[in-house]
Protein backbone atom coordinates (compact mmCIF):
# COMPACT_ATOMS: atom_id res chain seq x y z
CA UNK A 1 0.00 0.00 0.00
CA UNK A 2 2.84 1.92 0.50
CA UNK A 3 4.60 1.65 -3.34
CA UNK A 4 0.73 2.08 -4.19
CA UNK A 5 0.77 5.79 -2.44
CA UNK A 6 4.35 6.29 -4.04
CA UNK A 7 2.64 5.58 -7.65
CA UNK A 8 -0.56 7.71 -7.00
CA UNK A 9 0.75 10.67 -5.38
CA UNK A 10 2.80 11.11 -8.52
CA UNK A 11 -0.30 10.58 -11.02
CA UNK A 12 -1.62 13.14 -8.91
CA UNK A 13 0.85 15.80 -8.85
CA UNK A 14 0.55 15.27 -12.56
CA UNK A 15 -2.55 16.21 -12.63
CA UNK A 16 -2.50 18.89 -10.45
CA UNK A 17 0.27 21.66 -10.24
CA UNK A 18 -1.02 22.51 -6.90
CA UNK A 19 -0.78 19.52 -4.77
CA UNK A 20 2.44 19.57 -2.58
CA UNK A 21 3.70 16.71 -0.52
CA UNK A 22 4.90 17.56 3.09
CA UNK A 23 6.49 15.15 5.79
CA UNK A 24 7.93 15.27 9.18
CA UNK A 25 10.98 13.51 8.55
CA UNK A 26 9.33 10.66 7.56
CA UNK A 27 10.53 9.49 3.78
CA UNK A 28 8.42 6.22 2.17
CA UNK A 29 8.03 5.14 -1.09
CA UNK A 30 8.60 9.06 -2.34
CA UNK A 31 11.90 8.93 -4.40
CA UNK A 32 9.75 9.05 -7.89
CA UNK A 33 8.03 11.87 -6.79
CA UNK A 34 10.93 13.56 -5.30
CA UNK A 35 12.52 13.19 -8.63
CA UNK A 36 10.01 14.64 -10.83
CA UNK A 37 8.18 17.32 -8.50
CA UNK A 38 11.71 18.57 -6.20
CA UNK A 39 10.32 22.12 -5.67
CA UNK A 40 6.57 20.42 -4.12
CA UNK A 41 8.26 18.18 -1.76
CA UNK A 42 9.25 19.47 1.68
CA UNK A 43 10.30 17.98 4.91
CA UNK A 44 9.43 20.12 7.40
CA UNK A 45 11.28 18.31 10.15
CA UNK A 46 10.47 17.33 13.09
CA UNK A 47 7.51 19.62 13.40
CA UNK A 48 4.00 17.47 13.84
CA UNK A 49 2.23 20.33 15.27
CA UNK A 50 3.18 23.54 13.13
CA UNK A 51 3.19 21.20 9.72
CA UNK A 52 -0.50 20.77 10.38
CA UNK A 53 -1.21 24.58 10.92
CA UNK A 54 0.79 25.09 7.99
CA UNK A 55 -0.32 22.89 5.85
CA UNK A 56 -3.72 24.36 6.36
CA UNK A 57 -2.36 28.23 5.49
CA UNK A 58 -0.92 26.48 2.58
CA UNK A 59 -4.57 25.09 1.57
CA UNK A 60 -5.82 28.39 2.13
CA UNK A 61 -3.62 30.05 -0.39
CA UNK A 62 -4.77 27.56 -3.09
CA UNK A 63 -2.53 25.15 -2.78
CA UNK A 64 -3.35 21.06 -2.15
CA UNK A 65 -0.99 20.17 0.84
CA UNK A 66 -1.18 16.07 1.18
CA UNK A 67 0.44 15.60 4.52
CA UNK A 68 2.32 12.47 5.39
CA UNK A 69 3.58 10.99 8.53
CA UNK A 70 2.90 7.54 10.51
CA UNK A 71 -0.24 7.81 11.95
CA UNK A 72 0.15 8.61 15.83
CA UNK A 73 3.12 11.39 14.80
CA UNK A 74 0.06 12.55 12.06
CA UNK A 75 -3.17 12.30 13.67
CA UNK A 76 -2.76 11.97 17.60
CA UNK A 77 -0.08 14.03 18.48
CA UNK A 78 -1.45 17.11 16.47
CA UNK A 79 -4.89 16.17 16.98
CA UNK A 80 -6.08 20.11 18.13
CA UNK A 81 -4.60 21.69 15.08
CA UNK A 82 -6.12 19.22 12.86
CA UNK A 83 -9.53 19.31 15.01
CA UNK A 84 -9.40 23.19 14.10
CA UNK A 85 -7.31 24.15 11.25
CA UNK A 86 -7.87 21.24 9.20
CA UNK A 87 -11.61 20.12 10.30
CA UNK A 88 -13.24 23.03 11.29
CA UNK A 89 -11.82 24.90 8.69
CA UNK A 90 -13.05 22.50 6.26
CA UNK A 91 -9.15 22.78 3.92
CA UNK A 92 -8.60 20.41 1.12
CA UNK A 93 -5.69 19.11 2.93
CA UNK A 94 -4.95 15.25 2.78
CA UNK A 95 -3.83 13.15 5.65
CA UNK A 96 -2.09 10.17 4.91
CA UNK A 97 -0.74 7.31 7.56
CA UNK A 98 1.37 4.87 7.74
CA UNK A 99 0.05 2.36 10.71
CA UNK A 100 1.83 -0.81 10.74
CA UNK A 101 4.27 -1.05 13.09
CA UNK A 102 3.02 -4.10 15.68
CA UNK A 103 6.64 -4.61 17.01
CA UNK A 104 8.14 -1.07 17.41
CA UNK A 105 6.55 -0.32 20.87
CA UNK A 106 4.08 1.50 22.18
CA UNK A 107 5.18 4.91 20.50
CA UNK A 108 4.22 3.46 17.36
CA UNK A 109 1.25 2.55 17.31
CA UNK A 110 -1.78 4.81 16.85
CA UNK A 111 -4.84 4.33 19.12
CA UNK A 112 -8.32 3.76 17.12
CA UNK A 113 -7.91 6.24 14.28
CA UNK A 114 -11.41 4.60 12.73
CA UNK A 115 -12.79 6.03 16.36
CA UNK A 116 -10.75 9.35 15.97
CA UNK A 117 -11.22 10.02 12.43
CA UNK A 118 -15.54 9.91 13.23
CA UNK A 119 -15.16 12.53 15.48
CA UNK A 120 -14.85 15.11 12.97
CA UNK A 121 -17.28 16.93 11.22
CA UNK A 122 -15.56 17.11 7.60
CA UNK A 123 -12.73 14.73 7.26
CA UNK A 124 -13.40 12.00 5.63
CA UNK A 125 -11.47 8.40 6.42
CA UNK A 126 -10.36 5.94 4.40
CA UNK A 127 -9.24 2.75 5.23
CA UNK A 128 -7.80 1.06 1.76
CA UNK A 129 -7.38 -2.78 2.51
CA UNK A 130 -5.17 -3.38 -0.16
CA UNK A 131 -3.27 -1.43 -3.39
CA UNK A 132 -6.06 -1.51 -5.74
CA UNK A 133 -8.34 -0.11 -3.19
CA UNK A 134 -5.80 2.30 -1.84
CA UNK A 135 -5.22 4.08 -4.92
CA UNK A 136 -8.96 4.24 -5.32
CA UNK A 137 -9.09 6.21 -2.08
CA UNK A 138 -6.52 8.74 -2.89
CA UNK A 139 -8.23 9.17 -6.11
CA UNK A 140 -11.27 10.13 -4.44
CA UNK A 141 -9.71 11.65 -1.56
CA UNK A 142 -8.27 14.32 -3.40
CA UNK A 143 -11.20 14.75 -5.94
CA UNK A 144 -13.53 15.51 -3.52
CA UNK A 145 -11.99 18.77 -2.59
CA UNK A 146 -12.45 18.46 0.86
CA UNK A 147 -10.17 16.93 3.96
CA UNK A 148 -9.26 13.15 4.08
CA UNK A 149 -7.71 11.10 6.36
CA UNK A 150 -5.81 7.90 4.38
CA UNK A 151 -4.56 5.20 6.77
CA UNK A 152 -1.95 2.81 4.82
CA UNK A 153 -0.84 -0.64 6.06
CA UNK A 154 2.47 -2.58 5.12
CA UNK A 155 2.64 -3.78 1.52
CA UNK A 156 2.09 -8.02 1.77
CA UNK A 157 5.38 -8.49 0.42
CA UNK A 158 7.59 -6.44 3.19
CA UNK B 1 5.20 53.90 27.54
CA UNK B 2 2.91 57.11 28.92
CA UNK B 3 2.48 57.78 24.88
CA UNK B 4 -0.55 59.88 24.16
CA UNK B 5 -3.43 58.62 22.77
CA UNK B 6 -4.80 60.42 19.63
CA UNK B 7 -8.87 60.86 18.54
CA UNK B 8 -8.36 57.39 16.20
CA UNK B 9 -6.79 55.71 18.95
CA UNK B 10 -9.83 56.46 21.40
CA UNK B 11 -12.27 56.04 18.95
CA UNK B 12 -11.45 52.40 18.24
CA UNK B 13 -11.15 51.68 21.70
CA UNK B 14 -14.61 53.33 22.80
CA UNK B 15 -15.99 51.30 19.93
CA UNK B 16 -14.09 47.90 20.62
CA UNK B 17 -16.54 48.58 24.56
CA UNK B 18 -19.68 49.59 22.61
CA UNK B 19 -19.02 46.26 20.27
CA UNK B 20 -17.39 43.69 23.06
CA UNK B 21 -20.13 44.55 26.18
CA UNK B 22 -23.17 43.83 22.96
CA UNK B 23 -21.73 40.57 22.11
CA UNK B 24 -20.51 39.48 25.94
CA UNK B 25 -17.35 39.89 25.23
CA UNK B 26 -15.02 40.72 27.86
CA UNK B 27 -10.90 40.77 26.63
CA UNK B 28 -10.24 44.64 27.12
CA UNK B 29 -6.78 43.54 28.64
CA UNK B 30 -5.00 41.88 25.32
CA UNK B 31 -7.54 44.20 22.91
CA UNK B 32 -6.12 47.74 24.09
CA UNK B 33 -2.59 46.86 23.95
CA UNK B 34 -3.18 45.74 20.35
CA UNK B 35 -5.21 48.98 18.75
CA UNK B 36 -1.92 51.26 17.61
CA UNK B 37 -0.55 48.04 16.08
CA UNK B 38 -4.24 47.04 14.06
CA UNK B 39 -4.69 50.82 13.39
CA UNK B 40 -1.32 51.32 11.62
CA UNK B 41 -1.88 47.99 9.86
CA UNK B 42 -5.30 48.57 8.72
CA UNK B 43 -5.45 52.46 8.42
CA UNK B 44 -1.80 52.73 6.54
CA UNK B 45 -0.05 49.50 5.67
CA UNK B 46 -1.51 46.72 4.06
CA UNK B 47 -2.78 46.34 0.70
CA UNK B 48 -5.64 43.74 -0.97
CA UNK B 49 -2.85 41.42 -1.54
CA UNK B 50 -1.67 41.24 1.90
CA UNK B 51 -3.26 39.07 4.53
CA UNK B 52 -3.43 39.79 8.83
CA UNK B 53 -4.09 36.78 10.85
CA UNK B 54 -4.98 37.50 14.74
CA UNK B 55 -3.32 34.95 16.10
CA UNK B 56 -4.40 35.99 20.06
CA UNK B 57 -8.02 35.67 19.11
CA UNK B 58 -8.85 36.88 22.36
CA UNK B 59 -7.94 39.98 21.50
CA UNK B 60 -10.85 39.82 18.64
CA UNK B 61 -12.84 43.04 19.68
CA UNK B 62 -10.83 45.97 18.23
CA UNK B 63 -10.04 43.81 15.20
CA UNK B 64 -13.71 43.32 14.59
CA UNK B 65 -14.27 47.32 15.03
CA UNK B 66 -11.46 47.39 12.22
CA UNK B 67 -13.17 45.05 9.81
CA UNK B 68 -16.21 46.22 10.10
CA UNK B 69 -15.88 49.94 9.35
CA UNK B 70 -14.59 48.50 5.88
CA UNK B 71 -17.99 47.35 5.37
CA UNK B 72 -17.08 43.36 6.38
CA UNK B 73 -19.25 41.32 8.63
CA UNK B 74 -17.04 38.69 11.38
CA UNK B 75 -18.68 36.60 13.11
CA UNK B 76 -19.03 38.51 16.84
CA UNK B 77 -18.15 35.84 19.07
CA UNK B 78 -15.15 35.59 21.76
CA UNK B 79 -12.57 34.70 19.30
CA UNK B 80 -12.73 35.17 15.16
CA UNK B 81 -13.80 32.13 13.00
CA UNK B 82 -12.33 31.86 9.49
CA UNK B 83 -14.33 33.80 6.97
CA UNK B 84 -12.11 35.42 4.15
CA UNK B 85 -15.03 37.36 2.32
CA UNK B 86 -15.43 38.97 5.63
CA UNK B 87 -10.96 39.89 6.76
CA UNK B 88 -11.02 36.80 8.85
CA UNK B 89 -8.03 34.69 7.33
CA UNK B 90 -8.08 32.28 10.12
CA UNK B 91 -9.65 30.33 12.77
CA UNK B 92 -7.82 31.35 16.24
CA UNK B 93 -8.37 31.04 19.74
CA UNK B 94 -6.60 28.38 20.45
CA UNK B 95 -3.00 29.94 21.02
CA UNK B 96 -0.07 29.02 18.68
CA UNK B 97 -1.79 28.24 15.43
CA UNK B 98 -1.77 31.69 14.20
CA UNK B 99 1.68 31.73 13.13
CA UNK B 100 2.62 28.56 11.49
CA UNK B 101 -0.85 29.15 9.72
CA UNK B 102 0.90 32.11 8.24
CA UNK B 103 4.33 30.65 7.70
CA UNK B 104 2.00 28.25 5.77
CA UNK B 105 0.76 31.23 3.64
CA UNK B 106 3.83 32.53 3.17
CA UNK B 107 5.35 29.40 2.01
CA UNK B 108 2.53 28.97 -0.40
CA UNK B 109 3.37 32.38 -1.73
CA UNK B 110 7.08 31.82 -2.50
CA UNK B 111 5.86 28.18 -4.07
CA UNK B 112 3.53 29.59 -6.59
CA UNK B 113 4.84 33.27 -7.04
CA UNK B 114 2.21 35.20 -5.37
CA UNK B 115 3.09 38.60 -3.76
CA UNK B 116 1.57 40.53 -0.84
CA UNK B 117 2.81 40.22 2.91
CA UNK B 118 1.16 38.03 5.54
CA UNK B 119 0.93 39.25 8.92
CA UNK B 120 0.42 38.07 12.53
CA UNK B 121 0.19 39.19 15.89
CA UNK B 122 0.74 37.05 18.59
CA UNK B 123 0.75 37.62 22.18
CA UNK B 124 4.06 36.98 24.37
CA UNK B 125 2.05 34.58 26.68
CA UNK B 126 1.18 32.34 23.28
CA UNK B 127 5.17 32.21 22.94
CA UNK B 128 5.30 29.87 25.33
CA UNK B 129 3.62 27.24 22.80
CA UNK B 130 5.61 25.00 21.03
CA UNK B 131 4.50 25.73 17.81
CA UNK B 132 6.19 29.24 18.38
CA UNK B 133 9.42 27.74 18.47
CA UNK B 134 8.91 25.43 15.60
CA UNK B 135 7.91 28.55 13.89
CA UNK B 136 10.93 30.30 14.44
CA UNK B 137 12.84 27.62 13.23
CA UNK B 138 11.03 27.15 9.79
CA UNK B 139 10.68 30.98 8.64
CA UNK B 140 14.56 31.55 8.43
CA UNK B 141 14.99 28.28 7.17
CA UNK B 142 12.64 28.99 4.13
CA UNK B 143 13.39 32.23 3.27
CA UNK B 144 10.27 33.88 4.05
CA UNK B 145 11.20 37.81 3.63
CA UNK B 146 7.04 38.03 2.87
CA UNK B 147 6.37 37.15 6.49
CA UNK B 148 5.95 40.06 9.34
CA UNK B 149 5.05 38.71 13.08
CA UNK B 150 4.29 41.34 16.06
CA UNK B 151 4.60 40.25 19.20
CA UNK B 152 2.21 42.13 21.25
CA UNK B 153 4.58 42.08 24.75
CA UNK B 154 2.49 43.19 27.30
CA UNK B 155 3.82 40.72 29.69
CA UNK B 156 0.50 39.96 31.01
CA UNK B 157 -1.12 36.50 30.72
CA UNK B 158 -4.57 34.51 31.28
CA UNK B 159 -3.36 34.16 35.28
CA UNK B 160 -0.92 36.51 35.71
CA UNK B 161 2.35 38.16 34.42
CA UNK B 162 4.36 36.40 32.07
CA UNK B 163 7.58 36.96 33.59
CA UNK B 164 5.98 35.11 36.86
CA UNK B 165 4.66 32.30 35.10
CA UNK B 166 7.31 31.37 31.91
CA UNK B 167 9.14 34.25 30.86
CA UNK B 168 10.00 34.60 27.22
CA UNK B 169 12.09 37.60 27.65
CA UNK B 170 14.41 35.34 25.25
CA UNK B 171 12.63 36.00 22.50
CA UNK B 172 14.61 38.28 20.48
CA UNK B 173 17.88 37.06 20.88
CA UNK B 174 16.70 33.79 19.68
CA UNK B 175 14.90 35.06 16.98
CA UNK B 176 18.02 36.78 16.01
CA UNK B 177 20.44 34.08 15.88
CA UNK B 178 17.98 31.83 13.90
CA UNK B 179 18.18 34.10 11.50
CA UNK B 180 14.86 36.77 11.68
CA UNK B 181 15.63 40.23 11.35
CA UNK B 182 14.31 41.83 14.41
CA UNK B 183 13.27 45.04 15.73
CA UNK B 184 11.52 46.08 19.25
CA UNK B 185 9.75 48.92 19.44
CA UNK B 186 7.09 51.06 21.38
CA UNK B 187 4.19 49.28 20.36
CA UNK B 188 1.87 52.37 21.14
CA UNK B 189 3.67 55.00 19.03
CA UNK B 190 2.53 55.26 15.78
CA UNK B 191 5.80 56.59 13.68
CA UNK B 192 7.84 53.69 15.37
CA UNK B 193 5.18 51.65 14.42
CA UNK B 194 4.33 52.79 10.79
CA UNK B 195 8.05 53.05 10.57
CA UNK B 196 9.35 49.55 11.04
CA UNK B 197 6.19 47.98 9.06
CA UNK B 198 7.34 50.29 6.11
CA UNK B 199 10.62 48.72 6.17
CA UNK B 200 11.27 45.99 3.68
CA UNK B 201 13.25 43.06 5.43
CA UNK B 202 15.00 40.02 3.58
CA UNK B 203 14.52 37.86 6.05
CA UNK B 204 11.17 37.11 7.86
CA UNK B 205 10.60 39.99 10.06
CA UNK B 206 9.98 39.87 14.35
CA UNK B 207 8.75 42.59 15.56
CA UNK B 208 8.74 42.81 19.17
CA UNK B 209 6.23 45.73 20.20
CA UNK B 210 5.99 46.43 23.88
CA UNK B 211 3.06 47.52 24.90
CA UNK B 212 0.61 47.92 28.29
CA UNK B 213 -1.99 45.69 28.37
CA UNK B 214 -5.41 47.82 28.93
CA UNK B 215 -3.64 50.48 27.07
CA UNK B 216 -5.82 54.09 27.69
CA UNK B 217 -7.98 53.11 30.61
CA UNK B 218 -6.42 54.03 33.58
CA UNK B 219 -8.03 51.39 36.12
CA UNK B 220 -7.21 48.43 33.22
CA UNK B 221 -3.57 49.42 32.76
CA UNK B 222 -0.68 46.85 33.96
CA UNK B 223 -3.73 44.77 35.83
CA UNK B 224 -4.15 41.33 35.16
CA UNK B 225 -7.47 40.64 35.97
CA UNK B 226 -7.81 42.66 32.85
CA UNK B 227 -7.22 39.74 31.03
CA UNK B 228 -10.68 38.69 31.34
CA UNK B 229 -13.25 40.53 33.12
CA UNK B 230 -16.82 42.01 32.38
CA UNK B 231 -16.69 45.78 32.34
CA UNK B 232 -19.75 46.33 35.22
CA UNK B 233 -22.14 49.96 34.59
CA UNK B 234 -19.73 52.30 36.82
CA UNK B 235 -16.51 51.19 35.30
CA UNK B 236 -17.42 51.61 31.50
CA UNK B 237 -19.07 55.08 32.02
CA UNK B 238 -15.24 56.11 33.83
CA UNK B 239 -13.87 54.16 31.07
CA UNK B 240 -15.73 56.41 28.27
CA UNK B 241 -15.05 59.68 30.72
CA UNK B 242 -10.82 58.58 30.03
CA UNK B 243 -11.22 57.82 26.28
CA UNK B 244 -12.91 61.02 25.21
Amino acid sequence: MRRQFGKTIVTLAERDEKLVLLIGDVEQEMKEFIKRFPTRFYNLGLCEQAMISMAAGMALEGLRPVVYSITPFLLERPFEQIKIDIDEQNLPVMLVGYADYPIHGPTHRALDAHGLVALFKNIVGYFPNGSVATKRAMLRAYDSGGPAFISLKKDKSQ
Amino acid sequence: MNTELNERSKQVRRDTIKLSKANGGYHYGGSFSTVEILICLYDLIMTPEDKFILSKGHACWPYYVLLRERGMKPKLEGHPTLDERNGVHFTTGSEGHGLPAAIGMAMARKIMGKSGRIYVLVGDGECQEGTTWESLLTAPHRHLDNLVVIVDFNEIQGAGFVRNILPVYGLAQVASVLGWSVVEINGHDNKQILGTLKYKSTSPRLIVAYTVKGKGVSFMEGKPEWHAKWLDGEEEKQAFEELK
